[in-house]
């Protein structure tokens, strides 16, 4: 990849070529971005910067890697008034899935004397291919939740009214529309809410070890020794179905603006068009769902850690931090040449990041910075970051999402077997638990690449900042 | 014939290969299903697809597509199926598959992998030749 030259420290550009409108633009260290060269994730970056009516840069966050259509770790702005494009493969099939955290004020030695009575209780919180959820619901009922979100769960006892304050966008997107998702999607989603899913999906309590920014972190309500709760799943056969739909819907629909991308799962159509129009209102539905799934869960684990502790849930503290998506379409406001221009923002695998002062943020957030959460491999840190006043300028208020993956599924459990890994595991101090044993180690740490790693590079450019980095001391598998 | 899985940083592909099409589309639904794990009991369950595409990769797409559906809602693990190509006579016609499948229930199945949410147009190759058919397709997980 002899095109991408660093221009600055850890920022990397890749020059436009052939039919590329934009270059593109990596945040990564020297490590990083050698990874993110060994496999086709670059490419797809190029392939991005194809996209009619992108601005400033097909970016990638550190934690790039091959996907399908866009890279993940991929952020891409278009203009929505200049012929910009919407691309459902710029969110992903897993629309909204994203992260929540819940602290606690539980102690951490007050949570190891009682793990495996958490771990048991939090094990029957449904995971895993297929089966039901915590909430099922009617195909209507479905169809509220799509156009509802969380505080539909809300409103059925599942959490708190406070909680969907320091959701990301109060968890509801007011621009869906239920019409417009086909039955099929309803049918996969009705028996799901309340289910974290498959694959790289978890449930994680965690032990805050180190606190970056002191008055981020008050403010968070985190501090050193205190357990807290990461919850980390989308939109279930619903997001997945409504893509497939839509990415079908677009492929046919492109010919006829005229529209030609390099790979087909790029298929997309003007954010102005009724087909873009029409998967706006779709992707925000199945978000809705994705939103109410996580509260769901929140619902869930309160019950699981009441149980295991023998009291009520609210004497446990159990509050929620944020809740935030990393698979998205927003269309947001930016002045771009000293023009305010509204760009369609796509973040697969990248998290909006507002910095300081910024609107739409809970009040009590305002002068800290948007939250970010960022889950590490099982057995690895995962970090609490906040958006930076720069951020706007560097990547459109975007950050990392994760570790990224390095290693795919065949070769990480070849390494490794399952049961091996969780003794492993266990003797760093960390319960796993698993719906597939012998699968855990497709989501061994060593698939993935160094999250610590990742957070750093984002400091260092820019796009966030530290505020708490947390340990695992018992996983969920999905 | 036959397939392969195939592999990918985050998710998983098939490659799949047959003397005719209609075979072809049958080993890619094998693929699919063998990514997920096994259907262990009788295949006793039937379920009758119809579909049309614009073109064949999109055709096997939404082949599969329907096959994750009928997987998660009605619980069938497709196991064969007699499937019918019938491709277009002009050149706005649509490429049309009517299939009879046959498969085990969802309830008995051993699952060995990931479960796939999605099936893609990442890279997908639908080839015809003297030797047969060929398809490759990249599955979200």
């Amino acid at each position: 990849m002899t095109r991408l030259s660093e221009r600055s420290p850890h920022v990397w550009e890749l020059a436009p070529v052939g039919g590329m409108r934009v270059p593109g633009r990596v945040f990564a260290s020297k490590p990083l971005v050698d990874k993110a060269a060994s496999d086709k994730a670059l490419d797809q970056v190029a392939n991005v910067a194809h996209l009619p009516g992108i601005v400033g840069f097909s970016f990638a966050m550190p934690d790039i890697h091959w996907g399908y259509g866009f890279p993940i770790g991929g952020v891409c702005a278009t203009d929505v008034e200049d012929g910009g494009v919407i691309s459902p493969g710029g969110v992903g099939f897993d629309i909204s899935c994203g992260v929540r955290l819940v602290r606690t004020d539980i102690e951490a030695q007050d949570l190891l004397d009682r793990r495996d009575e958490v771990v048991r209780h939090l094990s029957r919180i449904p995971r895993g291919v297929g089966g039901s959820g915590l909430m099922p619901l009617s195909h209507a009922e479905t169809r509220r939740v799509l156009a509802e979100g969380a505080p539909f769960a809300v409103e059925r006892g599942f959490g708190r009214p406070s909680d969907l304050e320091v959701c990301e966008d109060h968890g509801h997107l007011e621009e869906a529309d239920p019409g417009v998702v086909s039955q099929q999607a309803v049918e996969r989603g009705a028996p799901q809410l309340g289910s974290l899913g498959a694959g790289n999906h978890f449930l994680e309590v965690q032990v805050i070890d180190e606190i970056h920014d002191e008055r981020a972190a008050e403010v968070l309500g985190l501090r050193r020794g205190q357990v807290a709760v990461m919850i980390h799943c989308g939109s279930r056969g619903v997001g997945h179905q409504v893509c497939t739909d839509e990415v079908r819907a677009m492929d046919r629909a492109m010919r006829s603006y005229g529209i030609e991308v390099p790979d087909r799962q790029l298929a997309c159509v003007p954010v102005a068009s009724p087909e873009g129009q029409r998967y706006l209102a779709g992707m925000a539905a199945a978000a809705n769902y994705g939103r109410a799934n996580r509260q769901v869960i929140t619902h869930g684990v309160r019950e699981a850690f009441a149980s295991a502790f023998g009291v009520d849930a609210a004497s446990l503290g159990m509050d929620v931090v944020y809740d935030v998506s990393h698979n998205l379409a927003k269309i947001e406001r930016y002045e771009v040449d000293g023009r305010e221009r509204k760009l369609c923002v796509h973040r697969k695998g990248a998290t909006r990041a507002f910095g300081p002062g910024h609107p739409e943020l809970p009040d009590r957030y305002r002068e800290i910075g948007q939250p970010v959460m960022v889950p590490g491999s099982m057995g690895t840190a995962s970090y609490v970051l906040v958006g930076t006043p720069q951020g706007r300028d560097i990547a459109w208020w975007s950050t990392c999402h994760g570790a990224g993956r390095t290693m795919s599924r065949k070769q990480a459990t070849k390494q490794m077997h399952g049961r091996d890994l969780q003794r492993q595991l266990a003797e760093q101090g960390i319960v796993v638990v698993a719906q597939q044993t012998r699968l855990l180690s497709e989501e061994a740490p060593y698939a993935y690449k160094d999250v610590s790693e990742v957070v750093e590079v984002c400091e260092r450019v820019g796009l966030s900042r530290k505020v708490a980095r947390l340990r695992p001391v018992a996983v969920v598998k999905g | 014939m036959g397939f392969e899985i195939i592999e990918h940083t985050a998710d998983v592909g098939v490659e799949a290969w047959a003397a005719t099409l209609e075979e072809l589309f049958v080993e890619a639904a094998r693929g699919l299903i063998a990514v997920m794990g096994r259907g262990t009991g009788p295949a006793e369950l039937s379920r009758r697809v119809e579909l049309s595409a614009p073109d064949v990769e999109a055709l096997l797409v939404d082949w599969l597509s329907e096959l994750v559906y009928a997987f998660e809602v009605h619980g069938v693990v497709a196991a064969d199926g007699d499937v019918r190509i019938r491709r277009p006579v002009t050149q706005d016609a649509d490429w049309v598959l009517e299939a009879d499948v046959t498969g085990t229930d969802a309830n008995a199945f051993e699952q060995e992998g990931a479960a796939v949410k999605a099936v893609t147009y990442h890279a997908i190759e639908v080839t015809e030749g003297a030797s047969g058919a060929r398809a490759r397709v990249y599955l979200d997980v």
